[in-house]
């Protein structure tokens, strides 16, 4: 490959555009620095969405498939894994570019699970921390919801109210109610009413191929158009390599490969963040390791690429005789029900599960059986099974938090890579058997719902391959390069500094010490404004760090 | 193809000619499929044509409705589709694999079609899964499959966007807990439990 040659030097260089890089280089931008992103893939942009197209759903099962693995993209890397379907989308945003923008906060207690029960440890700050963070990574993204929700703290406003729940909603709702649950509509970054320059969802019911209106927090509409016009450069199509470092173990800069003119570059920065989620990021620092860092960059406590989290994850369908309109409206959850949320052992496991009630998707794939494969009937049966069930149905989605395992974890393959020729990740991933009780509990639960609301037919997909293992799609990719307060048994401080490489951050969804039981973005979001605001606030000191400086982290 | 051409023509729009009928295109991908002399194919080409015609009639059949895969040309998609993914050998092993007394699917009574179809599924199940997700895919983005779902009485656009769905905007008196219920354990109330009550092996040490 042709030496392309070294960029000018820059104060910041990011690695990755999804929300983690976004955040980080909007800040850091407007804060009148100098910040590079490179990004592998490219901006997807509207027309080039399935959304507009009679094919959306085969467009969705194909080219627009969540998992790279399927997709294979020019820009996917192949992930070498037998336990799991990962999700990511690599390009402008990130996987924001096709996740559901389910938004709900972690819980206090998520942050003290070392005190809770010790089996995970605890984060290097709390709820109330992270709680002023969370409100400004809302303001940014559009977060519709309904405040007064009694199983969270209290919290500001939200953007715009909660997406709508027509029949689907009531329905769900009659069945919480009957059990006597809590149930509380979800928080969602999908905005209800235009709002910073974007349209109003219009509730088309195809959030998981990217939103094409900008409705949807995706990061390529919410925070790189900022981004750019405060100046920040953000260079698509160019995979970094690894990233180097000096005598004195301070990172110096990438190495890229511009995919589009074959040449390698080198682009130096006072500060380098990576922000590639918990499957690229341990990839990425994994691939740099060099005479000073033989086990991989920021890896002398061996936990980088371990304690990979995914949450467990088990989908009930149910279908009933009133019309629900399932493939009207967000995609996702519209009601979350947290009455499992905080470990009670007396259920048989630690930690907790939510409930979300979520929709079903188009015809096609309502008649491919939906997320539970009760797949309508081939022959004389199809149209009656379809009269029966389109629009009838809708789904609860067991969300478990699972722990922390040193075993579960990302490692380079030896014999699989990308286009580029660089290692592809290998990915190992087992549920604890108490995380296997924990979610057979949720899907108890969630039949309950079923039989409360009457539902004349009932599947349950827990992901069970046919060898009895849980193989999951994988749609969070955390923990890898776990937070902590020392560098024996943690990657980066509460400011999502490297311990070992000082001029290193790490802001994306592997920093998190643990996984809570819901979805992480909104939590990865206000993770990295904090961490940002902080690198912000202290750049002159940042850009000059030494490891003996983090020992002062120390707690 | 006599009696399907006379229906397919009819469900179809006035001003659409007889060629660009379902049936024809997916001969044609058939044919092209083959290669661009087609002479020597023909025959083949045109058995394996008919064999998935056949077969998309038996996997979605019509009725009083909804029309038949094979009225809206589904055996086309199917065939380009396991081309492209699985390549020609799927495509032999479909015809082959559906060959029941020496006779093709299409050449069988519909009676032993569908057994033959059933044993098939039962020997190559990723095959017939594959292409089972092609047919119904192809089949449900047709705007004549369209037209029969909104004919029963569903709101359902042939794609999501531009217009989206009109939806009762959320209304608080409605659509919250009338009774909200709940709680979460505050930051300085979280207490330790003991997980070795718990009959799992959760390892040496701890986090904390």
């Amino acid at each position: 490959m042709n030496n392309g040659g070294h960029s000018d030097p820059v104060d910041v260089l990011v690695i990755g555009s999804g929300m983690g890089g976004a955040v980080a280089t909007k800040i850091l931008a407007e804060s009148g620095l100098s910040v590079v992103c490179l990004e592998q893939g490219t901006w997807a942009p509207p027309e080039d969405h399935p959304h507009y197209s009679p094919d959306w759903e085969w467009q969705r099962a194909t080219n627009w498939n969540t998992a790279g693995n399927i997709r294979r993209r020019p820009s996917d890397y192949p992930v070498a894994t037998e336990d799991e379907l990962t999700l990511m989308w690599n390009g402008v945003g990130g996987s924001t570019v096709h996740y559901t923008a389910t938004w709900p906060r972690l819980r206090p207690s998520d942050f003290r699970k070392g005190i809770e029960h010790g089996l995970a440890p605890n984060w290097p700050f709390t709820y109330e921390d992270l709680a002023p963070y969370y409100e400004v990574n809302d303001r940014d993204c559009g977060v519709s919801g309904l405040k007064g929700d009694p199983a969270m703290p209290p919290r500001e406003d939200y953007q715009t109210p909660p997406t709508p729940h027509g029949p689907f909603g009531r329905v769900a709702a009659k069945g919480f109610d009957a059990l006597g649950w809590h149930w509380w509509p979800m928080d969602e970054a999908i905005i209800t009413e235009d709002y910073d320059g974007r349209h109003a969802c219009n509730n088309c019911g195809n959030c998981q191929s990217g939103c094409p209106r900008g409705s949807l927090a995706d990061v390529a509409f919410t925070h790189w158009p900022k981004a750019i016009v405060a100046g920040a450069q953000l260079r698509t199509n160019c995979r970094v390599e690894r990233v180097e470092t000096d005598r004195a173990g301070r990172a110096t800069g990438a190495v890229y490969v511009d995919r589009m003119a074959g040449t390698r570059h080198f682009q130096a920065a006072d500060i380098v963040i990576v922000a590639c989620n918990g499957i690229g990021t341990p990839r990425l620092l994994l691939n740099s390791a060099n005479n000073l860092f033989p086990d991989g960059l920021a890896n002398s406590s061996d936990q980088v690429g371990r304690n990979l989290m995914h949450h467990g994850l088990a989908i009930v369908e149910m279908w009933v005789d009133e019309v629900v309109d399932s493939h009207k409206g967000i995609t996702s959850a519209a009601i979350i029900c947290s009455e499992f949320a905080e470990t009670d052992t007396s259920r048989g496991f630690i930690n907790g599960l939510t409930l979300h009630v979520a929709r079903l998707n188009g015809a096609g794939y309502q008649a491919l059986g939906s997320h539970s494969a009760n797949i309508a009937p081939w022959g004389t049966e199809h149209h009656a099974w379809f009269r029966s069930h389109f629009g009838h149905g809708l789904c609860i989605l067991v969300v478990g938090e699972d722990l922390p395992l040193p075993d579960n974890r990302v490692t380079l393959s030896e014999t699989l890579t990308d286009s580029d020729g660089i290692s592809a990740p290998k990915v190992s991933y087992k549920l604890h058997p108490n995380d296997r009780r924990l979610m057979d509990f949720g899907i108890a639960r969630a039949e309950d719902v079923a039989k409360a609301i009457d539902a004349f037919d009932v599947n349950v997909n827990d992901f069970g391959a046919s060898d009895g293992a849980y193989a999951p799609p994988a749609w969070h990719l955390l923990g890898t390069c776990r937070m902590g307060k020392s560098p024996e048994d943690s990657v980066v401080n509460q400011w999502l500094q490297c311990w070992d490489v000082p001029n290193l951050y790490i802001m994306d969804g592997s920093v998190m010490p643990t996984s809570g039981a819901v979805n992480p973005t909104s939590t990865i979001g206000a993770t990295v404004v904090r961490a940002t605001a902080h690198l912000r606030d202290n750049f002159a000191d940042a850009r000059r760090a030494t490891k003996s400086d983090l020992e002062k982290e120390r707690s | 193809m006599t009696g399907r051409g006379s229906s397919r023509g009819s469900a179809r729009g006035p001003n659409e000619s007889a060629d660009t009928s379902a049936v024809d295109r997916g001969e044609r991908f058939l044919v092209e499929a083959s290669g661009t002399d087609i002479s020597p194919s023909t025959n083949v080409a045109r058995g394996l044509a008919a064999t998935l015609e056949a077969l998309v009639e038996v996997l979605i059949p019509g009725d009083e409705l909804f029309p038949s895969a094979l009225k809206v040309g589904a055996h086309g998609l199917l065939g380009d589709t396991v081309r492209k993914v699985h390549g020609q050998p799927a495509l032999d092993a479909i015809s082959e694999g559906l060959v029941t007394n020496k006779r093709m699917l299409h050449q069988q009574s519909h009676l032993d079609r569908v057994e033959t179809v059933r044993r098939f599924e039962r020997e190559e199940p990723e095959l017939f899964s594959f292409i089972r997700m092609v047919a119904y895919y192809s089949y449900y983005k047709d705007p004549l499959v369209t037209r029969a779902i909104r004919a029963l009485g569903h709101d359902y656009n042939d794609s999501p966007q531009p217009e989206g769905y009109d939806m009762v905007p959320f209304d608080p008196s409605v659509n919250a807990p009338a009774k909200p219920r709940g709680r979460y354990v505050q930051t300085a109330a979280v207490v330790p439990v003991d997980p070795n009550e718990l009959d799992f092996d959760f390892g040496e040490g701890s986090d904390e």
